[in-house]
């Protein structure tokens, strides 16, 4: 029989968290709920037990109604406090056939590696499985690194932020299983594999909504009991779990939310489409192309271990395998203070030796599609190089790589890093928590060092000249491991979020999805990219990729124009970090305008329409959305 | 087995006591245990172990109209309607809930209707909008049913009826809470609609309209067409042109603000419109708009029509506070339980029949 685990986590209801003193969340009298994202791979479990989930139910039918009964097992697996049972019991209404809780002080204030280890060594008590699921990040912490540690751990694969899962081929066991089609979602497009299980796969929020409870099984699900774990039962050690086995520990925390920015208002269109205007033409400093430095040039300090020789600071090495994050080596370099060791795509060599790369061992094809066998390839390179503290940007498939690779390194690592700085050695962590409601500064005391930095927060700054660096060519490990990628499909309209300079984003007030493509194509005609609030993407007005906020993804571009959005806490926690933020609402009392730096209070479609007969006269008004507005 | 979310806006009352003068069953029964706080507090106590979930805690539940007034005026923005319809999950699966309520799970379980029976054929072959009757309107209020099917053809509106409705869920919801068995309610009625395969969905029934709205996406059910109430789109008929405005009759009538097209959907004007239309002159009853209050639900003229009688006779008493004697509604719950007490020097009218 089919067998699957689903990993959930149990997150402080928003606007509940409390800390203790030694910034461990308290999780014994705040209420709690499921993380959307883990109740999400709940759901593609139950459907996978059942046959398979494809991209979602057909409209109007159930889920697994065709089936007759349960093909497979669901187990559900959380850590926290006793009074979770409770709440397991309510995931057994819904359909899971087994539930187990990790329950223990000395699991409290686990970092994802000791948590991952928890987690590993319950699976293994109550495995073998076929298939473990996780959410691809807690609304939290929002690490996203526990579904790769936890594969890590298990020694299995793991596929990160997926969005749709199904079997290639006959059910696992069956003859001529081919494994799991996944879909998964990067920042331009979607990526289509085929997985071997056993294997761990993260799963979007959103993309499979959880079913709800039914009678029959709530009446069964009162007398089924939850599986208790204590550590010891686990023999897991002090030493392994808990705070004691965490190499990251956070040793400052701050509350810092969007600063309240109230800018002027207008309710003239015509005036608000200027100043927009004013503000969309403000020169932006462009990223400087460095000269190919020659092969084999020297740096100053070549060799093994840190790239200016005998020192004090540890080898830093930045990982940009995927494409080169300028402003991260330039940072890199500057805490180091010399030129630093990066491994990219050949084509980055050159704009890699300006940012301050002093040796770039560049990649000449893809990595494979195994993370896996990456991350086993890398830690044999880091190993090798002699580096003690190792970044990348928080790309998604960065943040899929590097808690395999922290695993591997038995290193701490600190996810989506908006400030880093070096101190004796140490690296001083600073990233954004409960959405973006707290700041942690955070301290590996691992031997290695490692850090995800959210991509454009270090900015490339053109003055830092070029370096003589040297390439070394590297060889990617050869495929195919046991994923194997099947196709790219990049995202039909606009651009993509991440990296958008300019972005417009639309709410509930933009009316409907007529009005929200009236939307994309003024933002297509700024440049610039669309995106949504969550209550716009519940009412259907625009696909969840486009979402901004702690349920969806988080942007910092220079402009960012709300348009129909309220400003919920959830939503500000996403843009916030704009460099201009600008709003249009009809209600003068509308909470986005105390984060706004300019507010538009009229008709959003005014406003649109007057922009766009300021940037071409000739140009005949976009269409208005033909829905009524709600 | 209530969630922690439901227990955490149990357990919030700050004693403010807003919602005891809101409550329409409170305000007609004078019971404490029926104020949404008493119901609060009682599965506070049943969380920390100190009152049973017994027949009379599930009764109290029951005895609500889930019209989100207390939501509304609540002074701590906690939501009495989502524990209260997560206790009536409670009930049905400790087997605690009322024998009447029982009764009519029992018949959607068999027949997939409340009513136990097959509703009406409303004949309609239509091509340009899908019109959504509903379970309440079908068996209950054809008449209202059959005076908006007039309307639209009146305006030349091509319209279809789906030949064997399925429930929209709305009723269950409203019984059991929001499971499993609800949804597939949802997934088997957001089907048919898709597979009409028109662009417009009209739905006479706000309670329909609100679960269709506001739960069939969450739930991986979403209608592809686009979702109107079937007064919003009248109103718009009219704003187009296609139906004509009646002369002033000089007759002053208020409105009754159906609380889930109010509160829940946000719509009070598309009714004022179609009012004045249909020549009325307007006075507005306490307690309109956003701040609605109910005068019953079909549901619990089925289980509770003691109480549901006295909720519309209460307000047809806001009506006579205004010198009105004629009171008007497009909602078809609205217009069952306010047939069930109209005063004798009174009217009640059914708006789409008022515009014909």
């Amino acid at each position: 029989m089919l067998r699957l685990l689903v990993c959930l986590k149990a997150v402080p209801a928003a606007g509940e968290v409390r800390l203790d003193g030694e910034y461990r969340l308290e999780r014994g009298s705040a209420p709690l709920q499921w993380n959307l994202a883990d109740e999400s791979a709940l759901e593609a479990a139950l459907r996978l037990a059942k046959g398979g989930p494809g991209p979602g139910p057909p409209a109007g039918q159930p889920c697994g109604a065709a089936q007759t009964g349960p093909a497979g097992e669901v187990t559900v697996l959380s850590m926290g406090p006793a009074k979770l049972q409770s709440a397991l019991r309510e995931l057994l209404g819904r359909g899971a056939h087994h539930a187990a809780l990790l329950t223990d002080p000395a699991l409290a204030g686990a970092d994802t590696r000791a948590t991952a280890h928890a987690l590993a060594a319950a699976a293994r008590a109550l495995g073998p499985f076929d298939l473990i699921l996780c959410g691809r990040r807690a609304i939290d912490g929002e690490t996203g690194q526990v579904p790769g540690q936890l594969a890590a751990a298990l020694g299995l694969p793991c596929v990160t932020e997926a969005e749709a899962l199904d079997w290639a081929g006959p059910r696992p066991g069956g003859e001529g299983a081919r494994g799991l089609h996944i879909t998964r979602r990067l920042e331009t497009g979607s990526e289509r594999l085929l997985a071997e299980g056993p294997l761990v796969v993260s799963v979007c929020e959103y993309v499979y909504p959880l079913r709800l409870p039914g009678i029959a099984a709530m009446r069964r699900a009162r007398t089924q009991p939850v599986r208790l774990f204590t550590a010891a039962e686990l023999e897991l050690s002090c030493g392994q779990c808990g705070l004691a086995g965490s190499p990251t520990r956070v040793v400052q925390l701050h509350t810092q939310f969007a600063g309240r920015r109230t800018g002027p208002r207008e309710t003239d269109p015509q005036k608000a489409a200027a100043a927009l205007w004013a503000m969309l033409r403000q020169p932006v400093p462009r990223a400087e192309k460095g000269e190919m430095p020659k092969p084999g040039t020297v740096s100053p300090a070549e060799g093994r271990g840190d790239p200016a020789g005998a020192g004090e600071q540890p080898g830093l090495l930045v990982l940009c395998p995927f494409g080169l994050e300028p402003g991260l080596v330039q940072k890199a370099r500057e805490m180091a203070g010399r030129p630093v060791r990066l491994l990219c795509p050949q084509a980055d060599a050159a704009q890699a030796a300006a940012a301050g790369a002093g040796i770039i061992h560049t990649l000449a094809g893809p990595p494979p599609a195994d993370e896996a066998l990456f991350a086993d390839w890398l830690a044999g390179r880091v190993r090798e190089w002699g580096c003690g503290i190792v970044l990348a940007p928080a790309c998604v498939k960065m943040r899929g790589v590097m808690p395999q690779l922290a695993w591997r390194l038995d290193a701490g690592l600190t996810a989506d890093c908006t400030a880093l700085a070096l101190e004796a050695g140490r690296l001083i962590q600073t990233r954004p928590a409960f959405g973006s409601s707290l700041m942690a500064v955070i301290r590996c005391k691992s031997r290695v060092q490692m850090a995800t930095v959210r991509p454009g927060v270090f900015r490339f700054a053109p003055a830092v000249p070029s370096v003589p660096a040297r390439l070394i060519p590297e060889t990617p490990p050869a495929g195919p491991g046991r994923v194997l990628p099947l196709g790219f499909e990049p995202y039909a309209q606009g651009l993509p979020l991440a990296g958008a300079q300019v972005i417009l984003a639309g709410g509930l007030g933009v009316g409907s999805r007529a009005g929200f493509e009236k939307l994309a194509r003024l933002a297509a005609r700024l440049g610039g990219a669309a995106a949504a609030s969550r209550a716009a993407v519940d009412a259907g007005f625009a696909p969840y990729r486009c979402q901004v906020g702690i349920t969806g993804v988080t942007v910092r571009p220079r402009l960012y124009l709300a348009l129909g959005i309220s400003g919920a806490v959830q939503h500000l926690a996403g843009m916030s970090g704009a460099g201009i933020i600008a709003a249009a609402n009809t209600d003068p009392k509308a909470p986005i305008f105390d984060y706004a730096d300019y507010g538009f209070v009229g008709d959003w479609q005014q406003l649109a329409d007057a922009w766009l007969r300021l940037i071409d006269p000739q140009a005949a008004p976009i269409d208005h959305p033909k829905e009524e507005e709600e | 087995m209530m969630t922690q979310n439901a227990l955490r806006h149990a357990d919030k009352c700050r004693f403010c006591w807003m919602c005891r003068h809101l409550c329409p069953v409170q305000l007609v029964t004078g019971r404490e245990l029926n104020t949404p706080r008493a119901k609060g507090l009682l599965l506070s106590m049943n969380a920390r172990g100190t009152a049973e979930f017994d027949p009379d805690m599930a009764a109290a539940m029951y005895e609500c109209l889930l019209c989100d007034a207390c939501t509304n005026d609540c002074a701590t923005g906690y939501q009495p309607p989502l524990f209260i319809r997560e206790a009536r999950t409670e009930a049905v699966v400790n087997g605690t809930a009322p024998g009447a309520v029982v009764k009519l799970i029992e018949a959607a379980e068999a027949t997939g209707s409340i009513y136990g029976e097959p509703g009406p054929c409303f004949g309609q072959e239509g091509s340009e909008v899908l019109v959504y009757i509903g379970e309440a309107a079908a068996h209950r209020a054809p008449s209202m049913a059959k005076s908006l099917l007039a309307l639209l053809a009146k305006a030349g509106v091509s319209a279809k009826v789906l030949e064997n409705e399925p429930v929209s869920g709305a009723m269950l919801a409203d019984l059991e809470g929001y499971t499993e068995d609800v949804r597939r309610q949802a997934a088997a009625c957001a089907g048919a609609l898709n597979a009409a395969g028109l662009p417009t969905v009209v739905v006479l029934d706000s309670y329909d309209a609100e679960i269709i709205k506001q739960h069939y996406a969450e739930w991986g059910c979403a209608v592809t067409a686009e979702v109107v109430t079937a007064t919003a789109f009248a109103a718009k008929l009219l704003a187009g042109g296609r139906l004509a405005a009646k002369p002033a009759s000089g007759v002053r009538a208020a409105c009754h603000d159906d609380d889930r097209l109010a509160r829940s959907l946000h719509e009070f004007e598309p009714v004022r419109a179609l009012a004045k239309a249909a020549g009325y002159e307007l006075c507005e009853m306490f307690n309109h708009g956003r701040l609605a209050k109910s005068c019953g639900t079909a549901l619990a003229l089925e289980y509770m029509p003691g109480i549901a009688a006295q909720v519309a006779a209460a307000r047809w008493d806001d009506l006579a506070r205004t010198g009105a004697k004629v009171l008007l509604t497009a909602s078809p719950q609205a217009y069952l339980c306010l047939g069930q007490a109209v005063p004798e020097d009174c009217r009640l009218i059914d708006l789409f029949e008022a515009l014909l």
